[in-house]
């Protein structure tokens, strides 16, 4: 975890729309938070912990005559926040839940951290935000 | 005089919010899989969906800030397009009082607005009908 990170971030409430939502997910705002902030850690817990994992997924889909190339892509999403400077960090039980090679699929450079124990670092932020 | 529902397969009542699940993205997957089949298809939409097709939305979302220069369809053309693509085959109808109620009343013009008094001569009008959601 970065200590100059200012502002906790905490995904929990994942796949909110495709074909409404298109590339503003939850964590498009993330590197912009990050820049105004002087600095922001996230976390993925419960089903967002999926957003922290490779996946051979293609976000395309076809309504009608129309193809759209444009939905949310939440692996793709992940390793923009990453590039940002971001410290992107995923709870254990998140990950347990999406089977036995989560760990082995998570995206380079997403941390794991202990279920249950988040709380605990409230205090060395500034802000804490539930996204 | 009120004009008669068209007769269909199907109606899809559509319920639930946008960006909350990806219920509005099944709804049109559904929608695409029975037209490709042929099939009549009208949908209802009741509550927050109603904004899914309000004029304001425009033909293109806001531009993408990390991507400039690429250009997306608003989902109220997404919907538009669909609809103008299965002329007679495809219904869109959009609850009056959700819509207006929701500050949502200027909608594209190629959906109905409908009053809630006339739902059941939708639901008569269908061959099956599928809830999807609550409001």
């Amino acid at each position: 975890m970065a200590d100059q990170a200012r502002w906790l971030l905490i995904v929990e409430k994942a796949y909110r729309g495709s074909v409404e939502t298109r590339y503003a997910d939850a964590l498009y705002v993330v590197p912009e938070l990050h820049r105004q902030s002087g600095g922001c850690d996230l976390v993925l817990r419960g089903p967002a912990a999926g957003y922290a994992l490779t996946t051979d997924f293609t976000p395309e889909l076809r309504i009608g005559g129309r193809t759209l190339a444009s939905l949310p892509d939440p692996a793709a999403s992940v390793t923009r926040v990453l590039a940002a400077g971001v410290t992107v960090m995923v709870e254990e039980d998140g990950l347990t839940a999406l089977g036995r090679t989560a760990r082995d699929r998570l995206l380079p450079g997403v941390r794991v951290i202990e279920g249950g124990a988040l709380a605990s670092r409230w205090p060395a932020y500034e802000q804490v935000w539930f996204l | 005089m009120p004009r008669p529902v068209p007769p269909t397969d199907v109606l899809l009542n559509l319920h639930g919010a946008p960006h909350q699940t990806d219920l509005v993205t099944s709804a049109l997957r559904l929608a695409t899989a029975l037209l490709d089949r042929g099939a009549r298809v009208q949908i209802w939409v009741c509550g927050d969906a109603t904004r899914l097709t309000g004029a304001a939305l425009g033909d293109t979302t806001p531009r993408d800030l990390s991507d400039p220069g690429r250009e997306h369809p608003s989902v109220a053309r997404v919907i538009r397009d669909l609809i103008t693509d299965h002329p007679d085959r495809l219904y869109w109808y959009v609850c009056r009082f959700c819509a207006d109620q929701r500050g949502a009343a200027e909608q594209i013009p190629e959906v109905r607005k409908r009053s809630l008094f006339v739902y059941a001569e939708h639901v008569r009008a269908a061959g099956k009908t599928l809830f999807m959601g609550v409001c």
